[in-house]
């Protein structure tokens, strides 16, 4: 039990009060005594509360101190929340402009109208970019000074001025020399001209970007504020810019647009020009081609009379029908009906060539065994093979392979060829004709291991009256027909032939025959006489 | 369908023709007919006159109430630079417009006779339901206004609304009644008649740090806390040079972290928006702070917003009991858009989810909230907010 310290100052007190005023020895000295018990009772007392409080001190210091870096913490809190808060304003902002943009971009590309693509700078698109008013300039072609395309929030007074002001205000020419962007704000540094500008305008601070298209300058977007707490940031001149690029993009895609369809229009008509000027031409062509043929047929059918004249009197005369004949008269009225039997052959074949080509020649198309053919060829050759050692080998089914076609046409284009491998080959030698047969035709060959025909020849080898030159050719008169004419048959049969060929090993002529009747019309073309 | 509704809304570029056209709008989506009462908010963008003659264009006879914003709010969403009206008919409704000026110079006043004007304007003896008013956000005593309204209506009577605002631009807010526009003044509407109102206020900012005290406060402005210059605690807790907060309204910073005063038995702290630094350091309030108030400073989160939003929104809607809402209004805090950012429409989208995705949205974004209190010692007294959102829901 603790006795309270006001209890003891009282009782010390009293004993005090007794010491001085009772005056007996013995009391005096047990009140004194009592007293210093008392005294150093209490100065235990005090001591031990004075650690108390001292305890409680240092409690409520640390209480205190906690408090304090709790507030602290509660400034950090805050702070980076601040900063969050701002970056995530600025991310908000930079979104809203992205989509917006993105959305514009969507429209602007969609259209090749310049009119049409500034009717896109509208109010809620500067707004939703951050600015409240603008302009946008554009420098035309033909025009000193740049023409206002877009005005939002702007009088004409003020379109004036800034007209008149880019091109020739220091201040913001470095937007149309180095393309860069111009800031002008309200702030302590603001100068009496700048702040001119600003009161001229209307705004509390502006940014005007350069529009650039490929390299040049084409004109600037003039943007501005009127809230004096908006700080234009640099994220809204990026915007700002990439709006001016869309634009600029835009504007140049119409351009590349105009001129492409100006230059496509341009050419359209000269094609048509050229085309008309092909047709008049062709027409012409064919024309004197006709004209040619009928020349050669007319020709050849004047030359056949007189040929068949001095051929008949030729073998009356070596008859000696009309008196007895010399050895040396014989051997030239043998020469006279040789030749005269070279130039009716080639008349003849001229005669075909330009039949052929007309259309004319009477082509007697049938169902025919093209094996038989083949075998009465190779017959007929036989002869001349055995006389100049050439083997002449027969490559073709046992049963008959049926073809429509001409028989004797067919078998003309079998002499033609087989002739041309006989004249080419050495003794020795090999001529081949093989035969495949397959569902829709009959692919056909024949080759020969003759000199073969230089590369630069093959592809002129079928024209009318070109001749190889070569030393058999040389030494060996033709017309230089037989090919053209054997190509002119193909052809007609609704056929193909061209020719493989390898100098020193020997040459293969290549055709194809359709096995299927020709259709009606193809059959009346041929058939026409 | 005894109250029926219609919002249109327009962003034209013309004044009259927005008014005109958001009018036009909101009458058709009514269905036509007569219309008792019409609600304007827009943003100060407009040039206000223009913009009411517009809306008179089209309904000509109707009382107008409304006030400038800063950033506008409808059924679809939150909106800037545009302006939404209400059409409102109702056989049940009964309304009564009131005009108070001079807010500036004596606020109280404004208060009392706005409340006044409104009192006499509703015709006949219908049970009051709710005072609604739209003072300007700039200037007076927003506290006093209450006061002096809550002078003429009664103490315990349940007032809402949301201050006057201008874009953020803190110059200038407008207040419309009928064909006039004015500002520093208070405007607002007496709504009686045999219907329901639910009324429910959040905000969700939590308070953060070691509490101050005020010692030196006169109104609305904040001299000393715990002796020393009051916006020492923004220096502390933000880092920066009293002069650095001067230089750009403090406001734009401080919305985001008000102070906040701790009310007994209340859920949620009231909060209090610094507006503006003045040279000795004071604080310059949305609102009135007395001496010995208890402050902190306040940390608000969108989750927290969002949540606070719910929550009004159903403390709304229990309110109503059985009744169906025909037109809910939204007076949501300047500083709640700043925060949600792009997520603004989440506010208005949890408002709706509790309601009803049908029922009709209208509201504005405000310099301060007008609504009552819940807690029971409080009598269901109103009191001026900052940062708060206010869901006010009308039906039968």
């Amino acid at each position: 039990m603790r006795l309270d310290t006001w209890a003891i100052l009282t009782i010390g007190a009293g004993l005090f009060a007794a010491i001085v005023f009772v005056d007996h020895i013995v009391v005096k000295l047990i009140g004194g005594l009592i007293l210093l018990v008392l005294l150093a009772y209490l100065g235990e007392m005090m001591r031990e509360e004075h650690n108390e409080i001292a305890k409680m001190q240092r409690a409520l210091d640390k209480l205190r101190s906690a408090y304090s870096e709790l507030d602290e913490q509660a400034k950090i809190i805050i702070r980076t929340d601040l900063e969050l808060n701002k970056t995530q304003e600025k991310l908000d902002k930079k979104l809203t402009d992205l989509y917006t943009l993105h959305e514009l971009g969507k429209i602007i590309n969609s259209t090749l109208d310049i009119e049409h693509l500034f009717a896109q700078i509208t109010e809620p698109l500067i707004l939703k970019l951050g600015f409240e008013k603008t302009m946008v300039f554009l420098n035309e072609a033909g025009q000193n000074a740049p023409t206002c395309k877009a005005v939002i929030g702007f009088n004409a007074e003020q379109i004036e001025r800034l007209k008149k002001e880019a091109a020739s205000n220091e201040l913001i020419k470095n937007v149309f020399h180095h393309g860069t962007s111009f800031i002008m704000k309200r702030d302590e540094n603001v100068t009496p001209e700048q702040l001119q500008w600003l009161e001229f305008f209307g705004v509390t601070s502006f940014v005007i970007v350069p529009m650039i298209v490929k390299e040049t300058i084409d004109g600037f977007i003039f943007a501005g504020i009127t809230n004096p707490y908006y700080h234009i940031s640099q994220d809204d001149i990026d915007s700002l810019f990439i709006l001016s690029n869309q634009l600029a993009q835009a504007m140049d895609n119409a351009r590349l647009y105009l001129e492409l369809k100006k230059s496509h229009d341009e050419l359209e008509v000269r094609v048509q020009e050229r085309t008309k000027e092909l047709a008049e031409a062709n027409k012409q062509l064919m024309k004197m081609n006709k004209m040619k043929s009928d020349f050669v047929s007319a020709v050849s059918h004047e030359l056949r009379t007189p040929l068949t004249s001095i051929k008949g009197y030729a073998s009356i005369l070596s008859a000696g029908r009309l008196g007895a004949v010399s050895e040396v008269q014989a051997e030239k009225l043998n020469k006279i009906n040789h030749h005269s039997d070279e130039l009716i052959k080639l008349v003849n074949d001229l005669l075909d060539i330009a039949r052929i080509e007309a259309g004319k020649i009477g082509m007697n198309i049938k169902q025919c065994s093209l094996t038989e053919i083949m075998r009465s060829i190779a017959d007929l050759f036989y002869p001349q093979t055995e006389e100049r050692s050439v083997a002449l080998k027969l490559e073709i089914p046992e049963q008959p392979v049926m073809v429509w076609a001409d028989p004797s046409q067919i078998s003309r284009v079998f002499i033609n060829l087989i002739g041309n491998a006989m004249k080419f080959t050495p003794a020795g030698g090999t001529i081949t004709l093989l035969m495949q047969a397959e569902p829709e035709l009959v692919r056909l060959s024949v080759s020969d291991t003759g000199i073969g025909i230089n590369p630069v020849d093959v592809s002129r080898i079928f024209d009318e009256f070109y001749r190889v030159d070569n030393q058999i050719n040389a030494e060996k008169k033709g017309t230089g027909l037989g090919l053209s004419l054997v190509k002119k048959i193909i052809e007609a049969h609704k056929g193909k032939i061209w020719v493989t060929s390898e100098v020193g090993k020997g040459t293969m002529f290549h055709f194809t025959l359709p096995t299927q009747k020709p259709e009606d019309g193809a059959t009346a073309h041929i058939s026409i006489g | 369908m005894s109250i029926a509704v219609g919002i249109g809304s327009s962003k034209d570029l013309e004044s009259f023709a927005a008014g005109a056209f958001a009018a036009e709008k909101a009458l058709s989506q009514k269905g036509g007919g007569d219309v008792d009462i019409v609600f304007c908010f827009a943003s100060v963008r407009f040039d206000h006159r223009q913009l009411i003659r517009g809306v008179r264009s089209i309904i000509p006879s109707a009382p107008v109430l409304g006030c400038s914003t800063a950033g506008e709010i409808t059924s679809d969403g939150p909106d800037e630079k545009s302006v939404c009206v209400l059409a409102v008919s109702s056989k049940k409704l009964r309304t009564g417009i009131g005009l108070g000026r001079g807010v500036r110079e004596n606020s109280r006043g404004a208060g009392q006779e706005m409340a006044r004007d409104a009192v006499v304007k509703t015709r006949g003896g219908a049970t009051r339901h709710c005072f609604m008013m739209f003072p300007d956000g700039l200037n007076g005593n927003g506290v006093d206004i209450i006061r002096g309204v809550q002078e003429v209506i009664g103490t315990s009577f349940p007032i809402v609304g949301g201050c006057a605002a201008d874009d953020f631009l803190f110059r200038k807010t407008f207040q419309y009644y009928d064909e006039s526009v004015y500002e520093d003044s208070v405007v607002g509407v007496l709504l009686s008649g045999d219907i329901s109102v639910g009324i429910g206020a959040r905000h969700g900012w939590h308070p953060l740090g070691k509490p101050r005290i005020v010692t030196e406060a006169q109104h609305n402005v904040i001299k000393m806390l715990d002796g020393k210059p009051a916006a020492r605690i923004y220096e502390d807790y933000f880092g920066k040079r009293v002069a650095d907060l001067r230089d750009e309204p403090m406001a734009r910073m401080a919305v985001m972290y008000p102070l906040g005063l701790t009310i007994p038995q209340e859920e949620e702290c009231i909060i209090r928006n610094a507006l503006r630094v003045d040279k000795s350091g004071a604080l310059i309030c949305a609102g009135e702070v007395p001496i010995g108030a208890e402050i902190r400073v306040m940390l608000g989160s969108k989750e927290s917003a969002l949540k606070a939003a719910k929550k009004a929104a159903e403390v709304a809607f229990s309110a109503m009991r059985t009744a169906k809402a025909e037109i809910v209004f939204l007076f949501s805090s300047v500083s709640r858009k700043r925060l949600f950012g792009r997520m603004a429409a989440e506010e208005i989208k949890v408002t709706k989810q509790t309601f009803g995705e049908q029922t009709p949205v209208i509201g504005f974004y405000t310099y301060g909230e007008q609504a009552p209190l819940g807690a029971q010692i409080h009598l269901g007294q109103t009191f001026l907010h900052n940062e708060t959102v206010v869901v006010c829901a009308i039906g039968e």
